[in-house]
């Protein structure tokens, strides 16, 4: 199996004594390039937790992270900063658009911080995959969130970025919507190449993906 | 439509110094040459007033005593007055010169007089400043030839990189375009449009790596972006680090396209060995009832029983056996699914009339409620025939008198087409694996003994070509829902 990520022995804890939370406990993962991955658990299993240092936002206590054979935690924050412009697109669940800034904008603000030449036709053409074309000048106060959610993917696909993790990206969407954003996603991922993450509660997304990891109390204790 | 402003670049540094290094050159050397006039000029005066003064002395001799005020007096009427009786005295010159000759040397070793002077306070300091500009001065020319040097090598690496950015980018467009053929099989090659295409986009990728100029498209960002505009060592630093990226992603495709044809052989190698699986299943059967039929011991009825029993077998036996030459026309890619944009609305009538007989047999009643039509681009036989098989599985599963209703509603970009029954429904474990080749759900073996476990996978297979999904709902229990979502 040729692995993207590769996660060892992943420790992170909060707190401490009677208030230890274990966050992740000492999980191990590989992920698969190419393909979509979806990881489910309950709420509070330590899905979240995982995926922020899956793509180095935030530290462990202990164990290491190997993205394309670069180890994340031993690198300078200069170094990661730049390798999770380039290598790594995120979707949050609350879309985290900047609100000064229209969607065109938002979508080619990763290109910009890079310092990297913005191609017109190439965002033009991933606007209009997912269907915002339109809409590119529009703030983001004024959409809907399923339109929201689909401009943050844009900007997550923009770099061209070789793993997308997405955290619960249909969770504040409608059904339709939801699987609108989802199939809009895949489609978008499978012509790249590029792997996916994603954390999920939804039955009707986990089907979709390749391979289904199961988290509970920080542990991985399923794999399909 | 797009507001614009355009960040330039104000990173001139290295220009900046390249420009001074030009200039300073030029200004101490006409400082030098200023420098060395004066040095000319002060040395010369000096040897002049030391002629001046010898010859004072042999004319005069008597003025040895003031012969310092002279001297530095400079007074050129003395002078020529002194001439004007030197040589009149002209005959007498020789008379005088021997001891002349004393007298002078008298005169310069009592003021310590040895020559021309070159060492005045003027001179000194017009010689140390010389020197110190001197030495700027080559250093500086040192440096001008140095930086002209470099600044040739630097566009040649330029061209260099810039070439093998695009080369890069070139291959790797190809190897990309490469694997999604492989993945879709199906798409008819057309290599002069993908070399074109290719060619295009490795144009625009490399200029975005490589050829970063001032100034930088990116609309207006008044969070005080800051704007990198690569020079000099930084940016061929930042051109060898893109090439590795985009060797390393050549190297990623390949990899993804020898998984893809690797995969493709292991999918064919299976698909054999379920087919022969599946149809040993029916043939043992029908082996078992022939055999027992050659008995004598049997009655015409235990016979009848026997022979229904053996028509049923060579039924299932060929239903499965057209569901499996269509899954394997459609995996070798016999068959071209071509989209066509047309109305959906007549591809879904094709589906329900092709299970109408089915349903009113169990008195199943299947709705349709679609508002209006859609022009789509889709396959009208293969969808419909993908349609068909979840109607089909609707009604397999179904109990009769019940109603099974298809939903057709438009998404922002897509067509979103439900099928709801209230059947037996499809455990939550299962949702992804009921896709799967062969594959029969729990509920469903026990429920209905025939199936081959095909349908949906002949579904998925048909409607993810075209771009578009199939999943199934959790429907609270009672029956499923499947949504089928295809692109506008």
């Amino acid at each position: 199996m040729n692995s993207i990520l590769e996660v060892e022995d992943l420790v992170k804890y909060y707190g401490k004594d009677d208030s230890l939370v274990k966050a992740v406990d000492h999980t191990s993962l590989s992920i698969e390039r190419g393909k979509f991955t979806a990881i489910v658990g309950r709420s509070g299993s330590g899905k979240s937790t995982l995926l922020h240092i899956l793509g180095g936002l935030d530290y462990p206590d202990s164990g290491q992270v190997t993205l394309d054979g670069k180890e994340l935690f031993s690198l300078k924050p200069d170094e990661l900063a730049k390798l999770r412009r380039r290598k790594i697109g995120f979707i949050f669940q609350d879309y985290n658009l900047i609100p000064a800034l229209n969607v065109w904008e938002n979508v080619v603000l990763p290109l910009g911080l890079d310092g990297k030449k913005v191609n017109k036709k190439e965002v033009e053409k991933i606007l209009d995959h997912i269907g915002m074309l339109d809409k590119a000048d529009v703030l983001p106060e004024k959409l809907s969130g399923g339109q929201k959610q689909r401009t943050a993917i844009a900007r997550a696909l923009v770099t061209r970025p070789a793993v997308i993790l997405a955290d619960e990206p249909t969770g504040n969407l409608d059904s339709h919507t939801g699987l609108e954003v989802m199939q809009c996603l895949k489609n978008c991922v499978k012509e790249y190449g590029q792997t996916l993450v994603m954390i999920t509660h939804d039955e009707t997304v986990a089907q979709m993906a390749d391979h289904v990891v199961v988290i509970e109390d920080g542990k991985v204790v399923g794999f399909s | 439509m797009f507001q614009k402003h355009k960040i330039s670049c104000e990173d001139n540094r290295t220009d900046e110094v390249v420009i001074l290094r030009k200039k300073l050159p030029w200004l101490f050397g006409i400082i030098i040459f200023f420098m060395a006039v004066m040095i000319s000029y002060t040395v010369y005066i000096e040897s002049l007033q030391d002629k001046r003064l010898n010859r004072l002395l042999r004319t005069y001799p008597e003025l040895e005593a003031g012969i310092v005020d002279i001297y530095f007096k400079e007074d050129s009427n003395v002078y020529n007055d002194n001439k004007a009786v030197s040589e009149s005295c002209d005959d007498n010159s020789n008379k005088y010169d021997i001891e002349n000759e004393t007298a002078i040397s008298d005169v310069k070793d009592k003021y310590g007089y040895k020559g021309v002077k070159l060492i005045t306070n003027k001179a000194i300091w017009s010689y140390l400043i010389g020197m110190v500009f001197l030495i700027f001065f080559a250093v500086l020319l040192k440096w001008k030839i140095e930086d002209r040097r470099m600044i040739k090598r630097q566009k040649r690496y330029d061209e260099i990189f810039n070439l093998l950015c695009f080369r890069l980018e070139y291959m790797k467009e190809i190897s990309l375009i490469s694997t999604i053929e492989s993945a879709e099989g199906n798409v008819p090659v057309d290599y002069d449009m993908m070399r074109k295409a290719a060619l295009m986009r490795a144009g625009t990728q490399s200029e975005i790596f490589c050829g970063a100029q001032r100034p930088v498209d990116v609309g207006s960002a008044p969070i005080g972006v800051e704007q990198r505009c690569p020079h000099g060592a930084d940016r061929r630093r930042d051109i060898l680090t893109n090439v590795f990226e985009v060797l390393k992603e050549l190297e990623n495709n390949m990899f993804l396209l020898k998984e893809r044809y690797a995969e493709e052989e292991n999918h064919t190698k299976s698909f054999i060995t379920d087919i022969s699986h599946q149809l040993k299943t029916p043939l043992a059967s029908l082996k078992m009832s022939h055999e027992l039929m050659q008995s004598e011991n049997l009655t015409v009825k235990e016979r009848k029983e026997f022979m229904e029993q053996e028509s049923h077998e060579i039924e299932k036996l060929e239903q499965l056996l057209q569901e499996l030459i269509k899954v394997s026309r459609l995996e070798n890619h016999m068959i071209r699914i071509e989209p066509v944009e047309q109305s959906l609305k007549e591809t879904i009538a094709d589906a329900v009339s092709m299970v109408y007989g089915k349903a009113k047999g169990k008195r199943i009643q299947i709705s349709v409620d679609m508002k209006n039509d859609y022009i789509v681009s889709h396959d009208r036989t293969w969808t419909a025939e993908a349609i068909e098989n979840i109607l089909d599985n609707a009604i397999k599963y179904s109990p009769a008198d019940s109603f099974v209703e298809v939903r057709v509603k438009e998404l922002a970009s897509n067509i979103l087409i439900e099928i709801e029954d209230q059947g037996i429904g499809i455990a939550k474990d299962e949702y992804h694996k009921i896709f799967k080749r062969f594959y029969r759900g729990r509920k469903a073996s026990v429920h209905v003994k025939e199936g081959a476990g095909v349908g949906l996978y002949l579904a998925r297979m048909i409607i993810d070509y075209q771009n578009g999904t199939i999943s199934v709902k959790n429907n609270m229990g009672q029956g499923s829902v499947f949504q089928i979502m295809i692109p506008k």
